[in-house]
């Protein structure tokens, strides 16, 4: 028997603008008047919502729809304006992480401090700090001040204390980002631990991928509006064809009118793409540009126009096993078009020192009309990263032919009255 | 409030977490580290050894002593009331992030003050033994009772302002002055029989007048404190510290949206 574990009847959440007051404003203004008048801003409506005990549930809307002013209410971290919010069991709410860390204070004073304020006892925290610790990855570092840390360093750590506090419910807020793939390998892991245990989740987030691969439920906001609720699919896919109405409707309004096409309608790239940038450092791509073929920096190409992408490289510290890869993602992120390197086209890398540039030349690109994504790397056979570059730039395909698909290969039509006789008679 | 409170209770091991991290904090990184707690009012105390004894040549045996006997309380009670009064905003990205009673901040730094105060009385004491003075054993015992007292007091006056520079930003700056204000009109560096009669009244509309004069009353003049002014203070903290509480629950609810 399932139960419910969050129980929303009838949130609502206003909040007020400008209300800090400065003494002199108080003194002159407001101790005078009966009513304060500033406009109050909804950030929530009536919202009535349950979660089921076991449930990965995702909130997905557009930024400025309340998804985190919710999250924060179940986190009782807000108070709601009406209605009321009833959670069972302990809750480890990852709004932020790291929230709390000081910097003069070693990474494991840091745990302690962080596990306490996510509700642990001390003695709680005894029992875990070595498989917190082991979950970070940086024992050797655990004792430094976490002043010396890189960010992602940082990230792991408040990443770790905060999984590792076992809670019934966990609440995520678009912390899924950090660190390098071995670690969002290894959260991913926990977050599958956590579904097999039955615990619960909320994610908020705008990345649809990640509500489709783990959410049973979907609650979709708008402006503070539950537009919808139910299984994730279903929800997803309600969404997306609002979304992708909005803009549209956005399109045809503004300016020339848009010559009605038979191709799917534009993706909304904000929303999806996933935007990022990691790795070690031994070698960075430090620029990056697409060019025609008559040496001018763009990213509008007509189908079938030369490309070449050059990648300027420096050598911070000398590496022996050097791979440059390149891939070309659907503009929503979501279907890699195109992705090679030069380790699986056995092209041996001449002189890497100091710093250079490679080009990969595209001698007709060969995609259909629309937006897409490029991803640049140069990491180890192995796959260690050294610099990646993820979807990180755009460029536009614009054709005369609007045709269907991810890829364009060269062809033609040709016609002949013969061959059409030939199959008949052959039958 | 009394769920506050208890709250405040369950939450125990990381005010004492947040209390150590606040002390080690403070000197991390310096050269002479925890002597700082002894070389502060040391410092201080020479300074105003050599203006009033010295160079105004006042006539009041070992006022050292005297002046540390009120200072000691009084850097508790100021740079508790300074700390706390910004504790909040300072933490708001934390009330923003993570639950947890806001109670704890100007508690956190009401404490961590308290064991400072704790750790500057060995000088007191060290001067007192080292001029040869004498103490009464049995007025010692109400050093205790004082900063029970003065805990109370300052809490109270800690949860205020805390709650109300969210509110108002322009407390910020008007606290630290009034804290000066009020340091000059608490007999500290002075004796309270130097007040003229008609000023009298300043004295007795501040509480920490009789908390200051209760500590020179055992530590320099070697006599137990009035029972009377003690008692009347100290339910004079209870309201403050209820007072207090109202005002930080009443404000409590917008921490998260205005800090």
């Amino acid at each position: 028997m399932m139960s419910n574990v969050i129980n929303i009847r009838g949130v609502s959440k206003k909040f007020r603008h400008g209300t800090s007051t400065s003494l002199k404003g108080f003194l002159l203004r407001d101790m005078w008047r009966k009513k304060k008048t500033p406009t109050p801003f909804w950030a929530l409506k009536d919202i009535n919502l349950s979660i089921k005990k076991g449930c990965t549930f995702g909130i997905i809307g557009q930024n400025g729809s309340g998804k985190s002013t919710l999250l924060k209410i179940i986190a009782g971290i807000l108070r709601p304006d009406n209605g009321e919010v009833t959670v069972q069991g302990n809750i480890s709410a990852l709004i932020e992480l790291g929230a709390g860390f000081h910097p003069e204070f070693t990474g494991r004073e840091n745990i302690y401090i962080n596990g306490m304020l996510l509700g642990l006892t001390k003695k709680g925290i005894d029992g875990k700090v070595d498989e917190i610790i082991e979950f970070t990855g940086l024992r050797d570092f655990i004792d430094e001040p976490i002043r010396t840390y890189s960010s992602g360093m940082y990230s792991k750590l408040g990443f770790s204390v905060a999984v590792n506090v076992n809670p019934d419910i966990l609440l995520i807020d678009e912390v899924f980002a950090v660190g390098d793939e071995e670690f969002v390998h290894k959260c991913k892991g926990k977050m599958d631990e956590f579904k097999r245990n039955g615990k619960t989740i909320v994610i908020v987030t705008h990345d649809l991928t990640t509500v489709e691969n783990w959410c049973d439920e979907v609650l979709w906001l708008d402006k503070g509006i539950a537009r919808a609720a139910g299984e994730a699919g279903r929800t997803i896919e309600n969404y997306r064809l609002a979304i992708y109405a909005k803009e549209s409707n956005l399109v045809s309004s503004q300016g020339p009118k848009v010559v009605a096409s038979n191709t799917e309608p534009p993706i909304p790239i904000e929303m999806t793409r996933n935007k990022k940038r990691y790795g070690s450092g031994e070698i960075m791509i430090v620029k990056c540009r697409m060019l025609s073929s008559d040496g001018v920096e763009k990213n509008r190409f007509e189908a079938g126009e030369a490309m070449s992408i050059e990648m300027f490289y420096h050598v911070n510290k000398p590496v022996s096993d050097i791979i440059f890869g390149i891939s070309i993602w659907k503009g929503d992120g979501s279907i890699c078009c195109y992705g090679t390197n030069t380790y699986l086209e056995g092209i041996k890398i001449p002189n890497a020192k100091d710093s250079g540039k490679v080009i990969f030349l595209i001698e007709e690109t060969n995609f259909i009309e629309g937006v897409y994504l490029l991803t640049v790397s140069v990491h180890s056979k192995e796959g260690y990263t050294y610099d990646r570059h993820y979807q990180y730039y755009e460029f536009d395909v614009t054709s005369k032919v609007k045709d269907t698909g991810i890829y364009r290969p060269k062809h033609r039509w040709t016609f002949s009255k013969e061959a059409v006789n030939a199959l008949i008679y052959r039958d | 409030m009394i769920k506050g409170l208890l709250e405040l209770y369950r939450y125990r091991n990381l005010i004492k977490m947040l209390v150590t991290k606040e002390l080690k904090a403070r000197y991390r990184g310096t050269f002479l580290g925890f002597l700082w707690s002894f070389l502060n009012p040391l410092i201080a105390m020479l300074s105003y050894v050599l203006v009033f004894s010295v160079y105004m040549k006042v006539q009041m045996e070992n006022y050292s002593v005297f002046l540390l006997s009120g200072f000691l309380p009084w850097t508790w009670f100021a740079s508790s009331i300074n700390e706390a009064s910004k504790s909040i905003l300072i933490n708001g990205g934390l009330i923003k992030k993570i639950y947890m009673p806001t109670e704890i901040f100007p508690c956190v730094y009401v404490i961590s003050n308290l064991i400072n105060f704790l750790f500057s009385l060995p000088v007191l004491l060290l001067l007192i033994l080292f001029l040869n003075l004498k103490i009464n054993l049995s007025s010692l015992l109400f050093f205790p009772l004082l900063i029970i007292v003065q805990l109370l007091f300052t809490a109270g006056i800690a949860f205020f302002v805390s709650s109300m520079t969210v509110k108002f930003r322009d407390f910020v700056y008007v606290i630290p002055n009034i804290i000066t204000i009020w340091y000059f009109l608490t007999p500290i560096m002075y004796p309270s029989t130097l007040i003229p009669e008609k000023f009298k009244l300043l004295l007795w509309l501040n509480p920490f007048a009789l908390l200051s004069i209760a500590y020179q009353d055992i530590l320099y003049y070697n006599r137990p404190p009035s029972m009377q002014n003690i008692t009347a203070t100290g339910i004079l903290s209870l309201i403050i510290l209820l007072f207090g509480l109202t005002i930080f629950n009443k404000l409590k609810g917008s921490f998260p949206e205005e800090t």
